[in-house]
């Protein structure tokens, strides 16, 4: 590992007070070009990959439930229950593809899997959907990426919570969801999200505290703690195979740098885990071609493995890299570990987001001139 | 507004976009099993160009954040998309794709 230079104080902290974006320009991100023909490939749609995907999951979460409850004793019980839990951790890859709206072709089956995968996830999916957009466009760029995992020097007491999702989970996701269906949204919430679309994230927000007060109304009145335990405590008690996966997606690596080959890592998987997983292990190829659906991943990565670092042979040796890169921040906040890029080979170059926003036609009026509603 | 060729109409297969620059302005030309659409070629909402992005039906999804447009009319059909898109008139004349501009 070698040490880079500081950056984090080239990045001003300017946000529009009026518009609660960043005044910080929008990076200009690198990427491996891949051949239009085989990109077409790549991005195409199907649902059955979903539909067998989501089915296996809520098929595990069934089967493990019922084995739950009927297991005895006790120990075999707590058993069945970790197992439950452990799948149940893995609602955020699929938040995540269905934000992206790549798992299925039809809309209405990802939009589906999207808000039950949010209810699991404790993260209301409409608010968090315009998050992680902000998290593409300003990936792990400090004070601007909305979901950067880490802080420069790093609290590992918070690290260590949130492996079982503890910090995240109740003050990040689950808190402004009980806000937003009350009182509005939070400054994150404002910051990322355009106001013609507050009402509808408000409503949904408290969808999802119905559907929470639902499942304890549903505890009390069957007398029984297993719906506290399926919906509730497992979101805690499975967190921590899933941190194992997600925590290496960045941390570590260098921030405030325009290439997603530097700050985010491919990690190879074993089948259960890219099962779980959703194939996000292929991470630089998800953020660098977004459109590519999760069973196109690997594939994607043949395509660009010689324009991109080594990918990490396990989750062990990522893991490795990146706690001693985030112990080493702790008295030496602007160390990032470098990732080596290979020449660039020839006649293949690297293609660049370069263009300039499209012309608004007069912005919000046009929409209600259309009497168009917001999305 | 005056009509200019922008591409072969066979230069297209059905349910895909190529772009193309007139004078500065980028262009987006769809193929849809309707016929063929044209809007600005860059995302209103951020910087990407939308001929990397995939048509599904009469929808074309930016192939940065999938916010989702219709290629007809330019509404924002998906968020992050929020604000439409310019669409322009388009003819087929003697096999090739003319663009109002």
């Amino acid at each position: 590992m070698k040490p880079v230079a500081a950056t984090n104080a080239s990045v001003e902290k300017r946000w529009d007070p009026a518009t609660g974006l960043p005044l910080f320009e929008e990076p200009d991100w690198t990427k491996v070009a891949v051949a239009r023909t085989t990109m077409r490939t790549l991005q195409r749609r199907s649902d059955v990959p979903g539909l067998l995907r989501f089915g296996t999951y809520l098929g595990l979460l069934v089967m493990f439930g019922a084995l739950t409850v009927l297991a005895h004793p006790l120990w075999l019980k707590v058993l069945c229950f970790l197992a439950y839990a452990t799948v149940y951790g893995f609602s955020e890859p699929i938040l995540h593809e269905t934000h992206h709206r790549t798992p299925f072709r039809t809309l209405w089956i990802n939009e589906v899997a999207h808000h039950i995968s949010g209810l699991f996830a404790f993260k209301e999916p409409l608010r968090d959907r315009w998050l992680h957009a902000g998290h593409h466009t300003y990936t792990y760029y400090s004070e601007i990426d909305p979901e950067i995992a880490t802080d420069r020097p790093p609290h590992f007491g918070t690290l260590i919570f949130d492996f079982m999702r503890i910090h995240n989970a109740l003050v990040n996701w689950l808190w402004p969801t009980v806000r937003t269906a009350f009182a509005g949204l939070d400054d994150l919430g404002k910051r990322w999200v355009p106001k013609a679309y507050h009402r509808r994230l408000i409503w949904s927000a408290r969808a999802c505290v119905a559907f929470y007060l639902g499942v304890i109304a549903l505890a009390v009145a069957i007398q029984s703690w297993y719906p506290i335990l399926f919906i509730f405590v497992a979101r805690f008690v499975g967190a921590p195979l899933h941190s194992w996966v997600t925590f290496i997606q960045h941390a570590g690596l260098e921030e405030n740098v325009d290439d997603w080959r530097e700050n985010t890592r491919t990690v190879y998987m074993n089948p259960l885990l890219r099962l779980l997983y959703w194939n996000m292990n292929y991470h630089v190829e998800h953020h660098m071609h977004p459109t590519v659906p999760f069973h196109s991943l690997a594939r994607l990565h043949r395509e660009i493995e010689s324009e991109s670092p080594p990918p990490y042979p396990n989750t062990l040796v990522a893991w490795n890299e990146m706690i001693r890169a985030l112990w080493r921040q702790r008295r030496e906040p602007s160390f990032s570990v470098h990732r080596p890029l290979p020449s660039p080979t020839p006649g293949r170059p690297l293609a660049a987001d370069d263009g300039e926003p499209g012309v608004a036609c007069g912005g919000e009026q046009i929409l209600a001139d259309r009497g168009l509603d917001p999305v | 507004m005056a009509w200019v060729v922008v591409a072969d109409a066979d230069e297209i297969e059905e349910d895909d976009v190529i772009e193309v620059s007139v004078g500065e302005r980028l262009l987006a030309i769809y193929r849809t099993r309707d016929g063929y659409f044209a809007s600005d070629g860059i995302c209103t909402h951020q910087r990407a160009h939308l001929a990397e992005g995939l048509v599904i039906g009469h929808i074309i999804e930016c192939p940065k954040h999938q916010g989702r447009f219709d290629l007809r009319d330019g509404a924002p059909k998906g968020p992050p998309a929020s604000v439409p898109l310019c669409t322009y008139p388009v003819k087929l004349a003697d096999g090739r794709v003319h663009v109002a501009i």
